[in-house]
C-alpha cells in the first residue's frame, strides 16, 4: 500500500487507476478471471455466467439506489421487459443476438423512463409502491402476453451467435459475458466521475439543496431511471440467451428483493459492492448443503430437521445476513475492504 | 349483485391491513413489509390450535393474537432501536428482510400446501338487501365495522390513544410534554400486529390458506395511499372503493384484469393525489 498518494494535477487525481500498484493488481485480477474457464467445473461456470449477468443488472440498481438515492423494487420488471422482448425479436422475427439485446435494453429504459416520471413528484416510499406496482403491472401483462403468443412453455431464445462465433458452451458464452459485463464496470465507474454522476449524488443527498444549487433534479432522476433499466434491460436480454427459454414465472419478486440484498450486502453506491455483493448472493445458497452436514455433526436431531428445508434456510440465513450488515456495518463487503486497506496502511499504528 | 357484497367484504379486509400499515407509519415513519407476516401467522396459528388442540374459535383467536403481538413487540425493541438516525431506506430494508424470515419459518413449518380454514359459523346464503352472501362476509364486514368504530374511540378518548397521536404528530413535542414515546412505539407496534393477525383470520375465513395470504396485503397498499397514509379514518372509505373498483373491473373485464387493476389504481392516485383523501401534506425543510 502506498504511504501517500500525491498528485500534481487533476487528470491525475481523477484516473480510475492512479497508482503503479493499481494497475499491477489489475493486471493480475484480470489474468485471474481469464483463466478461470480452464479449472472450473460446467456447473462453476454456468453460476459465474450468471453472476456476471447478474452483476449487469445489480450495476444498474446500485446506480439508481446507491448513486442516486432513488429506492426501486423494479428490477425483476425491468429484467423481464429486457428478456421478452429480446426473445420475442429473436423467436418471432429472428433478429440476431446484437440486435436483440440492445433492444431488449432499450425497450426496458422507456419504460424506465415513464416510471421515471412519476418519481419526480413522490419520494421515498411512495416510489417504493410505485415500482412495486409496476413489478406486478408487468408480471400480470408477460404472463397474459406469453400465454397469447407462445403457450405455458415460454419463449425460446436461438443459441447466440455473433457471425462466426457461436456461444454453445458455458465456456464461450463465459467470454462474452466478460467482455459485455466489463464494459459495464467501466462504464458506471466513468458516469460516476462526470457531471451526470455527481448530480446523481446530490440529488440523493438533498434534493432540494440540489435544485438550489442550480442541479436539474428533474432531468437527473429521469436520466437515472433510463440509464438503470438500460443496464437491466441488456442484463435480462442476456439471461434469456442463459437460459434458453424464458417464462414470465422466472421473474418473481424474490428476484427483485435478491438484487436489494446484492447491493445492500455488497454496499451501496459503489461498484465493488456490487460485483461482491452479486458474487456472494449466487454462490451462497450452494454452501448451504455443508452447513446443513456441519450441523448434522454437532447434532443429529436439529440437522435431520433442518434438511428438508434448504430452501427456507437459505432465506432464513439471507434475511439474517442483510439485518446483520444493516445493523452492524451499513457499507457491506465494500465497507469491510475499505477497513482492512485502512488497518494495513497504517499498521502498526492504531489511526 | 354478488359482486357488490363480495367486493365491500374484499374492502373490509383491505381495510383492516391498511390501517395496520397507518399505524405504524403514522406513529414511526416506518412501511412494514413484514406485515404480510402477521397476516401468516395470525391465520396459520389459529388454524393450528383450532385442528390440532381442539381449542374453541374464540380461545384460538386470542392466543393466536398473543403470539403475534408478542412477535411485533420483540421486532420493535430488539431491531428498531439500530433505527433511529439512519435513513428510510435502511428502516425498509429491515422490515422487508424480517418479512422475508417470518416467511419462511412459516413456510418450513406448515408447508406449501393449501389448507381449509375451520368457519367459526354455519355456512350458509344469506339475503341482505336483495342479495345472497355467504353469511361469514356478512360477519367479517360487522367484525370490521366494530374493529374500527373501537379503534376510533380509542385514539379519540384513551389517554394512551391521544398520546399515541400527540407523538405521531411531533415526536419532540410529545417528549417536552412527558409522554414516554418508546412505550408509544410499542403501542403502536401492537396494535399493528394484532390487527395483522386479526386480518390474517379474516382473510383465511374467505379465500384459500396458504402460504401466498400475504400477497393480499400488497393489494392494500393502494387503500392506504388512497386513504391517507397517515390517517386512521382513511381505510374505511378508501378500502371498499377499491375492493367495489377491484370486483367491478373483475365482473365486466375478466379475471386477468382484476389483478392489475388494483396496482394501476396505486399508480394513478400517486400520480394525481398522492397525499390520498385524508392524508397530511409533509412539508419538507432543507
Amino acid at each position: 500500500m502506498p504511504a501517500g498518494c500525491f498528485k500534481t494535477r487533476y487528470i491525475d487525481d481523477m484516473a480510475l487507476l492512479g497508482t503503479a500498484w493499481k494497475r499491477f493488481w489489475l493486471v493480475v485480477f484480470a489474468l485471474l478471471v481469464l483463466t478461470v474457464p480452464l479449472v472450473a467445473s460446467n456447473y462453476l461456470l454456468s453460476l459465474l455466467n450468471l453472476s456476471l449477468i447478474y452483476i449487469i443488472a445489480v450495476l444498474g440498481l446500485n446506480l439508481l439506489t446507491g448513486n442516486a438515492g432513488q429506492i426501486s423494487l423494479g428490477n425483476a420488471a425491468f429484467l423481464a421487459i429486457g428478456a421478452f422482448t429480446a426473445g420475442s425479436l429473436a423467436s418471432m422475427l429472428k433478429f440476431p443476438f446484437w440486435l436483440t439485446v440492445p433492444l431488449g435494453g432499450i425497450a426496458a429504459m422507456l419504460v424506465g423512463i415513464m416510471v421515471g416520471i412519476p418519481a419526480l413528484r413522490i419520494k421515498g416510499f411512495y416510489l417504493l409502491l410505485a415500482t412495486l406496482a409496476l413489478h406486478f403491472i408487468t408480471e400480470s401483462l408477460s404472463l397474459s402476453y406469453q400465454i397469447r403468443y407462445f403457450g405455458p412453455v415460454g419463449i425460446r431464445f436461438p443459441v447466440p451467435a455473433l457471425g462466426p462465433l457461436v456461444f454453445d458452451s458455458p465456456q464461450k458464452y463465459y467470454y462474452l459475458l466478460l467482455v459485455i459485463c466489463a464494459g459495464a464496470v467501466l462504464f458506471t465507474a466513468n458516469v460516476m466521475r462526470t457531471q451526470e454522476g455527481r448530480a446523481f449524488m446530490a440529488v440523493r443527498d438533498r434534493d432540494i439543496a440540489a435544485m438550489l444549487i442550480g442541479v436539474d433534479v428533474a432531468r437527473t432522476k429521469i436520466v437515472a431511471f433510463a440509464l438503470s433499466s438500460l443496464y437491466v434491460g441488456v442484463a435480462g436480454a442476456l439471461l434469456g440467451y442463459y437460459f434458453g427459454n424464458v417464462s414470465a414465472e422466472n421473474f418473481p419478486l424474490m428476484l427483485a428483493v435478491d438484487h436489494l440484498a446484492m447491493i445492500i450486502i455488497g454496499g451501496m453506491g459503489s461498484i465493488f459492492g456490487s460485483i461482491s455483493g452479486t458474487i456472494f448472493v449466487v454462490l451462497f445458497p450452494h454452501i448451504i448443503p455443508e452447513f446443513i452436514a456441519l450441523v448434522m455433526s454437532f447434532s443429529s436431531a436439529l440437522g435431520a430437521l433442518m434438511k428438508p428445508h434448504e430452501f427456507e434456510i437459505r432465506t432464513i440465513l439471507m434475511g439474517l445476513l442483510i439485518l446483520f450488515v444493516l445493523i452492524y456495518k451499513p457499507e457491506g463487503l465494500h465497507g469491510a475492504y475499505e477497513d482492512l486497506k485502512h488497518y494495513f496502511s497504517k499498521w502498526p499504528f492504531r489511526y | 349483485m354478488t359482486w357488490i357484497a363480495v367486493g365491500i367484504t374484499l374492502g373490509c379486509i383491505y381495510a383492516l391491513i391498511a390501517i395496520g400499515f397507518v399505524l405504524l407509519y403514522k406513529a414511526m415513519g416506518l412501511l412494514n413489509f413484514a406485515h404480510l407476516s402477521f397476516l401468516l401467522f395470525g391465520g396459520y396459528l389459529t388454524y393450528s390450535f383450532i385442528t390440532y388442540l381442539k381449542v374453541p374459535f374464540l380461545f384460538a383467536c386470542v392466543i393466536a393474537l398473543v403470539i403475534v403481538v408478542g412477535i411485533g413487540i420483540s421486532i420493535q425493541m430488539t431491531m428498531l432501536r439500530h433505527l433511529i438516525g439512519k435513513s428510510i431506506h435502511a428502516g425498509v430494508m429491515i422490515c422487508l428482510a424480517l418479512g422475508m424470515i417470518l416467511n419462511s419459518i412459516s413456510g418450513a413449518i406448515w408447508g406449501y400446501s393449501e389448507r381449509a380454514f375451520p368457519h367459526p359459523i354455519k355456512e350458509e346464503l344469506v339475503t341482505v338487501l336483495g342479495a345472497r352472501i355467504p353469511s361469514i362476509h356478512l360477519l367479517m364486514i360487522l367484525f370490521t365495522a366494530v374493529l374500527f368504530v373501537l379503534l376510533i374511540l380509542f385514539f379519540r378518548y384513551t389517554a394512551v390513544g391521544i398520546q399515541f397521536r400527540a407523538a405521531a404528530d411531533s415526536q419532540e413535542g410529545a417528549m417536552l410534554s412527558g409522554i414516554d414515546v418508546n412505550r408509544v412505539y410499542v403501542v403502536a407496534w401492537t396494535l399493528s400486529a394484532a390487527v395483522g393477525c386479526l386480518a390474517g383470520i379474516t382473510a383465511a375465513n374467505i379465500q384459500v390458506m396458504d402460504q401466498n395470504l400475504g400477497f393480499i396485503a400488497i393489494k392494500a397498499f393502494p387503500v392506504m395511499v388512497l386513504g391517507g397514509m397517515t390517517s386512521v379514518m382513511g381505510p374505511i372509505v378508501a378500502g371498499p372503493i377499491v375492493g367495489l373498483v377491484e370486483m367491478a373491473v373483475g365482473w365486466y373485464l375478466g379475471q386477468g384484469a382484476r389483478d392489475v387493476i388494483p396496482y394501476l389504481l396505486l399508480l394513478v392516485i400517486l400520480l394525481v393525489k398522492p397525499y390520498g383523501f385524508f392524508g397530511e401534506r409533509t412539508i419538507e425543510r432543507l
